[in-house]
């Protein structure tokens, strides 16, 4: 045992030797030539683009308020995304800089360029300034692509229904052409909802493919069709969904639209039975009315004032509850970095010093983040006077 | 006294630790962190209903109350300790190999008991091989205790099983004792941990990290990582520093072999004379301070050090509680052979691997999801090459093919988990880059090979005046214990320049 024992020790001994003169080896043929500092940043900007660059190569007028702009990243390669997903336009508006969100509406197989579909909301911030003043050869700086509504082949059936509604539609084209593009097999049954004829965006190019594909079935539903319409007519509640959408077996279900259709689409697939795990939805940017979400507390008025103090700054500024933090920092010239606006990425994380916000339900604050008072400023409406720290 | 101006350089473990202590030790701290949430790995992420945790698998060295271990000490000594709470875990680790599927629990005779329970004939090798772990790391532990310089200078004839241990890997150890190849993998399965097979790893990183789980017992943080990072910055704000989020460092300034302090993203300029770089040593010398204003024999030395694995990782919302698909313990290692180098050796593809890990959340906290649901994360090992040649336009589809095999694997031995999953999200070593700006999405700073284990690894210390290293990629190295270990560690450093401390006594572990 001893004898053993000593054996050993000389063995250790003797590597602590070797290892030294590894060491010292290494050391002498390490060749600086061999790292490669710039790797991380390329590689990594192949597939990840925080922002960049992009002209407004082309504008199509959709519909009589809607139009297409097509962009093309400025010097570089288009960025991979997934069909669903959206990126951030970036812009100032009346000396304002502020972004906007929007679903891309072309498909990852095309090359070179990236479309963004917008309808003009009339009193619409951005929306408005997008379709009435920018024309071909302005450039913007855009977002790398998010979010995460796009079918996950690795859950999702191969078997999806398309609960769309208005402009909510561009997320969906991105999902059919490039099904057309890759003569996918998967089924596909869309249920558009639009108010009258002349909002339903893409109606040619849906009707051609619903036509030619047999996979692809789309289904328009007018809530104020013109006299004699003949198609189907009203809400996307479960008695129009009923028969458009059949046997609910094995179907995974998408939902995107203005946020009056999350409630009553919510409301129809649980009548329809679909169980949760089913159905995904795009997350859902500021509503038109706060006051009207769940929660909000009602003593307080949408324009009632209260002042937001910057911490570590001398900032003070003067907000209406019924605005989203984000957009009134943004007014008044404070910058805070930020990608979805619908509460979900987290880019905008700040903390809440002193006061209380209203989130409404499903904004994506980690559960430590809501214990230690942080908040997604871009989907947080003040309720009283507050202090933050961004 | 005008209190002194420490920056610190990314809001990861190491750099959070450096920047509690120096904080809580009347320095002004600024803390400069690119991304919008503080921690680094040490985070989380939901989606949909589900939060995930993003690194930590098991935590070591924190230990009940009446036996706190290393990790917790550090965590204590800050005072982030008492704003977290610590989840105990019932087991060490689960391994299923074709032949026979163990739980080993923690605690060295419980430990002894489930490896003998396989390997009977080989008991004796298992007594004398956990013995010697034991002595390895209450030697350890006096090196932490030592009060001076007598207590360092004593410390070969004291701690001489860690002596000793310096210029093995852990095969050369194991090969001694155990006879049985599968023993053999058995007692070395996680061997993950620490990115290297036994043929290759320091065998006192793999005694060492086995030890701290063994002695304390495995935890993890309710709230995940992300509530120990959280604790983190309020310690630091609570003592008077600032944490920068959304706001990187973009330069180093130097003048004359010291530094003075960062240029910001905001383009802000902040002066100091202290900076601890929590950003990797191979950006902080290139990007940030420049290649020509440092010492060419550093470069050299990063020349050297060879860059640790990364992880591909399948985070899943399961719609049923995990034990529905018999996921019953916290972490299962699955081994499809013994053959550890060829384990080690798939990960260079992007193929199907044939050792993975299969970690449940919910059976160390019951919350950890919505009622009725659960939380279960596969792990692989993954080296960056082959994903970074994976071309952008099939980089989804790359990544999805694997998870699916993944999953598929799994399922063999958790029946009907494929069917279960109700939220999914796929991680590759190009998200570990993008998140951690770390090369290769390394996970562990440089490889735990024998060049790597913590005495021979790069020293705290940088090669500028006033620069010093937190992090993986420096002593003693990467792991959640180790990092911020890496942080107390260049608080010392930091230290001993305040009071300025010079020649042999500089060179010594810092005390204390």
């Amino acid at each position: 045992m001893a004898l053993r024992d000593l054996g050993d020790s000389i063995f250790d001994m003797t590597q602590i030797g070797l290892l030294v003169g590894k060491k010292i080896y290494s050391r002498s043929i390490a060749d600086e030539r061999d790292i490669d500092p710039a790797a991380v940043p390329e590689l990594v900007a192949g597939l990840h683009q925080e922002r960049v660059p992009a002209v407004v190569a082309e504008i199509i007028q959709e519909t009589p308020t809607t139009k297409t702009f097509r962009l093309v990243p400025a010097g570089m390669p288009l960025f991979p995304f997934r069909p669903g997903q959206f990126l951030t336009l970036f812009l100032t508006v009346d000396g304002v800089r502020t972004s906007r969100a929007y679903s891309i509406s072309s498909p990852p197989t095309r090359i070179g360029s990236v479309d963004v579909t917008v309808r003009g909301v009339p009193d619409g911030f951005v929306s408005a300034y997008l379709v009435d003043e920018v024309v071909e050869g302005d450039e913007f700086e855009i977002s790398g692509p998010g979010g995460f509504f796009y079918a996950e082949p690795l859950i999702d059936t191969n078997d999806l229904v398309f609960l769309a509604g208005g402009s909510g539609v561009t997320p969906f084209m991105s999902m059919i052409r490039t099904a057309v593009d890759l003569r996918s097999n998967v089924r596909i049954n869309m249920i558009y909802g639009s108010r009258t004829v002349d909002d339903v965006i893409f109606l040619d190019e849906l009707t051609r493919i619903g036509l030619e594909y047999e996979n692809i079935n789309v289904a328009l539903v007018l809530s104020e069709p013109p006299d004699g319409y003949e198609g189907v007519c009203g809400l996307l509640d479960a008695h129009t969904l009923d028969p458009l959408i059949g046997s609910i077996e094995g179907k995974t279900f998408f939902v995107c639209g203005p946020q009056a259709m999350y409630g009553l689409c919510d409301e129809s697939l649980a009548t329809l039975g679909v169980p949760a795990r089913s159905i995904k939805k795009e997350a859902a940017g500021p509503p038109p009315d706060i006051t009207m979400v769940e929660g909000w507390p009602r003593e307080i008025a949408p324009d009632e004032v209260f002042t937001v103090k910057i911490a570590d700054g001398r900032q003070r500024i003067q907000v209406a509850a019924g605005e989203p933090l984000l957009n009134s920092l943004e007014r008044n010239g404070i910058a805070l970095d930020n990608l979805c606006r619908s509460g979900e990425c987290g880019v905008c994380r700040a903390g809440l010093l002193t006061g209380r916000v209203f989130m409404p339900a499903g904004v994506a604050v980690c559960k430590t983040d809501l214990a230690h008072g942080y908040i997604h400023p871009c989907m947080s409406y003040p309720i009283s006077d507050v202090t933050i720290r961004l | 006294m005008k209190a002194r101006r420490a920056i610190v350089i990314g809001a990861g473990l190491g750099g959070m630790t450096a920047a509690a202590y120096l904080s809580r030790n009347g320095f002004r701290v600024d803390m400069f962190e690119r991304n919008p949430h503080p921690g680094g790995y040490a985070c989380s992420f939901v989606r949909g209903q589900f939060e995930f945790e993003a690194s930590l698998h098991e935590l070591s060295g924190v230990g009940p109350e009446d036996n706190r271990g290393g990790c917790y000490k550090m965590l204590a000594g800050c005072g982030v300790a008492d704003k977290v709470e610590f989840l105990p875990i019932d087991q060490f680790y689960t391994s299923i190999y074709p032949d026979f599927t163990v739980t080993i629990p923690h605690g060295w005779e419980a430990a002894e008991e489930a490896y003998a329970s396989v390997f009977p004939e080989e008991r004796a090798g298992i007594h004398r091989v956990l013995t010697l772990m034991r002595k390895m790391y209450e030697e350890v532990s006096l090196l932490s205790k030592a009060k001076g310089p007598l207590d360092l200078v004593s410390f070969p004839v004291k701690g001489t099983h860690i002596m000793r241990s310096v210029g093995l890997t852990a095969a050369q150890v194991i090969d001694r004792e155990f006879k049985d190849p599968k023993l053999k993998a058995l007692f070395c399965d996680v061997w993950g941990y620490y990115g290297l097979p036994p043929s290759r790893v320091a065998w006192q990183i793999l005694a060492l990290g086995n030890s701290s789980y063994l002695e304390h017992g495995p935890y993890h943080v309710k709230g995940t990582s992300q509530a120990l990072s959280n604790a983190f910055v309020e310690v630091i704000e609570e003592n008077g520093g600032r944490v920068h989020l959304r706001n990187g460092a973009r330069r180093i300034l130097t003048d004359g072999g010291k530094v003075t302090g960062i240029v910001a993203d905001d383009g802000g300029t902040y002066p100091a004379d202290y900076i601890v770089s929590n950003a990797n040593p191979i950006t902080a010398c290139y990007q940030l301070i420049g290649r020509d204003n440092v010492p060419a024999s550093y470069l050299k030395a990063l020349a050297e050090g060879h860059i640790a694995i990364s992880t591909f990782n399948v985070y899943m919302g399961l719609d049923c509680p995990a034990e529905e698909v018999g996921i019953l313990n916290h972490e299962y290692f699955i081994n499809e052979s013994y053959d550890m180098d060829e384990h080690y050796q798939a990960m260079f593809s992007t193929h199907r691997q044939p050792y993975w890990v299969v970690t449940n959340y919910n059976s160390s906290d019951p919350e950890f999801s919505p009622p009725g649901t659960s939380v279960v994360v596969i792990t692989c090992i993954a080296d960056h090459g082959a994903w970074t040649r994976v071309p952008p336009d099939r980089y989804v589809d790359e990544k999805t093919r694997l998870a699916h095999e993944m999953i598929e694997a799994s399922d063999v031995h958790f029946p009907g988990l494929a069917d279960h999953i109700a939220v999914l999200e796929v991680s590759t070593p190009v998200t570990n880059m993008r998140y951690s700006g770390n090369p290769g999405g390394s996970i562990l700073g440089f490889d735990f090979d024998l060049l790597g284990s913590p005495l021979m690894r790069l020293p705290n210390r940088g090669p500028l005046e006033g620069l010093y290293f937190a992090g993986a990629w420096v002593r003693p190295g990467g792991g959640f214990e180790t990092s911020i270990q890496s942080g107390v560690f260049a608080f010392g450093e930091v230290m001993k320049d305040v009071k300025g401390i010079k020649g042999i006594a500089r060179a010594m572990p810092a005390l204390g």
